[in-house]
């Protein structure tokens, strides 16, 4: 699929951000995210990415620049604002930041109110988020009693109980275990199966070269480089300068390759499609042809 | 001396903090919880005006046995955790009613006594009693405060309150500070943990300033959790009005029979063929 001709979703346009304490967050930032894309963000702490996303929910306004939502550029009135909110939904880092509520079904239903929504309506919204996010048994305690991945999942409900087009993430795999960071990223697939378009910005290379299909580095407000992770990491030199790692799929493969096993073209995208490909020595494969045959 | 104080309220803050959240886990798992909020607060309430009103020793004996049957019995709180918790004002109590027992008299016909040079300091059967009765009245009126913390989350009081008309702007303060106090704390907790890892309170001086650090970044972090609170709220359509869903209770026939049947009790053990009269002077 040529992911180019589709259409965007998100986009900016030199878009410049000072905070009043003089931190240049953004550097002219042009990018488009495709609609329906997986698409992270990619770069070391302090790089400007939480900035951004709070450019595309129009919790910022852009100081030089646009943001563009659906080939329109945002406006900044409250119905329109109330408008792209619905549609672009951000799950913020630390969920002590976002819960206000004393209660788990409070906190999801603060935003399906706010669209304005009718109370039975809101009802099935919340159940629907809960049900989705796997916390229907939390719906009755109270927010402070959560450990932090139940905090994490609330946090998530409250967002999808508005059904936004666009889901943003802002680091959602920091301080998760395992376990949890892989229940999440298939919970992310299975957003993006039903057509929605889902931005996450991590640190974390092997995660953005696994899972997203657009990847993005932002360095010092500036953006390096995007497109396809296999086209991003192929920079072994952009990359490490923007204070990244190469994923380690990426390297094992190259690695292979350069010392001239006979791996496919195509590079893999996750461990097991990694050790799917990795070549048997000769005799090896010569006693799986008499197999085979 | 103002060093001393703060930490001591600071750790008095951690095993607080602790026994809140136990009595509050209770609030939101005792066999009463869906119970119809107006009906404990109106149980609570129209019991407490009875104990105020009230000057019979026999009442208060009466409600802080019935209440606390309710909550170790009905509700399932655990007799041991409530016993601990009716000993926290006992300290209070114990002291504020050796003051009122204690007299100071010329006639020196007193059951204990210390003379202080032409006076008398002891106590008298009277004041000894008046002493008791006041702190059984304040543990029976202690005794029905813990029925509606031990059995109704903040939550289900503020949705009554809702319901009285409280503005909506209290109520909002009501949930936000309510939130955010258990976030204030937490905070300062682990930033005292960590301080004191690193032997931040090992000397007088070197907790003073370690202290001071405590409390200025409190603020900041306050600060700067009100401005992110702001931006997640927004981003989540935020206009200014906290809407959320509220649980829907059922007032119930037979509570509200019960609760009227008990204000009746009250009401024939106070009454003067009952065995005393209906005093509604406060005092003893």
């Amino acid at each position: 699929m040529e992911v180019e001709s589709l259409p965007y979703v998100l986009a900016t346009e030199g878009l410049d951000y000072t905070y009043p304490n003089g931190t240049r967050a953004l550097k002219g930032v042009s990018l488009k995210i495709p609609k329906g894309s997986k698409a992270a963000i990619l770069g070391p702490n302090g790089a400007g990415k939480s900035t951004l996303f709070l450019h595309f929910n129009g919790i910022l306004k852009p100081q030089r620049g646009k943001v563009i939502y659906e080939g329109q550029e945002l406006r900044y009135d409250r119905t329109s604002l109330l408008n792209l909110r619905q549609k672009v939904g951000i799950v913020f880092q630390d969920p002590d930041t976002q819960l206000f509520s004393a209660s788990v079904v409070q906190e999801v239903s603060f935003g399906p109110f706010n669209l304005g929504l009718p109370e039975a309506e809101v009802k099935k919204r919340v159940e629907k988020a809960l049900a989705l996010t796997g916390i229907e048994d939390l719906a009755d305690k109270p927010t402070h009693f959560l450990s932090y991945g139940q905090k994490k999942r609330v946090c998530l409900a409250a967002v999808l109980a508005m059904e936004p087009e666009v889901l943003i993430l802002d680091e959602p795999t920091a301080y998760l275990d395992p376990q949890l960071v892989r229940q999440l990223i298939d919970f992310l697939e299975e957003l993006h199966r039903q057509g929605r378009t889902v931005i996450l910005s991590t640190h974390d290379v092997d995660l953005a070269y696994t899972w997203a299909d657009q990847v993005f580095i932002l360095k010092a407000g500036e953006l390096v480089t995007s497109g396809r992770p296999e086209e991003v990491f192929a920079d072994r030199k952009l990359v490490e300068e923007a204070g990244l790692t190469l994923p380690w799929i990426w390297e094992v493969y190259q690695r292979l390759r350069e010392l001239g096993w006979p791996v496919k073209a195509l590079p893999p995208h996750s461990k097991e499609e990694l050790l799917r490909e990795l070549p048997c020595p000769i005799y090896r494969s010569e006693e799986r042809t008499l197999l085979i045959s | 001396m103002l060093f001393a104080i703060i930490s001591a309220i600071l750790r008095a803050g951690r095993i607080g903090r602790e026994t809140v959240s136990v009595l509050e886990q209770y609030a939101y798992s005792n066999r009463l919880r869906y119970v119809h909020p107006a009906e404990k607060i109106f149980f609570v309430l129209a019991t407490l005006i009875f104990l105020l009103a009230t000057s019979q020793v026999k009442i208060y004996i009466f409600v802080l046995v019935v209440v606390s049957v309710l909550l170790v019995g009905v509700a399932g709180i655990p007799a041991a955790f409530y016993l601990r918790l009716l000993l926290l004002p006992l300290s209070f109590l114990i002291t504020s009613g050796a003051v009122i027992a204690l007299t100071v008299t010329a006639t020196p016909d007193l059951l204990l006594s210390v003379p202080l040079g032409r006076f008398t300091l002891g106590v008298t059967r009277e004041g000894l009693l008046v002493a008791a009765k006041a702190c059984l009245k304040a543990l029976a009126s202690v005794a029905c405060l813990y029925f509606l913390a031990l059995t109704t989350p903040i939550v289900d009081g503020t949705a009554v309150l809702r319901r009285l008309r409280v503005p909506g702007l209290v109520l909002d303060l009501l949930t936000l500070t309510y939130r955010f106090s258990s976030v204030l704390l937490d905070t300062a907790i682990k930033i005292y943990i960590s301080q004191s890892s690193r032997l931040g309170y090992s000397s007088l001086p070197r907790s003073f300033r370690s202290l001071g650090y405590l409390i200025s970044n409190l603020f900041l972090k306050s600060y700067e959790q009100a401005r992110m609170l702001n931006i997640t709220l927004s981003s989540r359509g935020y206009q200014g009005e906290f809407r959320v869903l509220e649980h829907s209770f059922h007032l119930s026939k037979r509570n509200l029979i019960l609760i009227g049947l008990w204000l009746i009790l009250l009401g024939a053990l106070a009454w003067p063929g009952g065995g005393g009269k209906l005093a509604l002077r406060i005092g003893y």
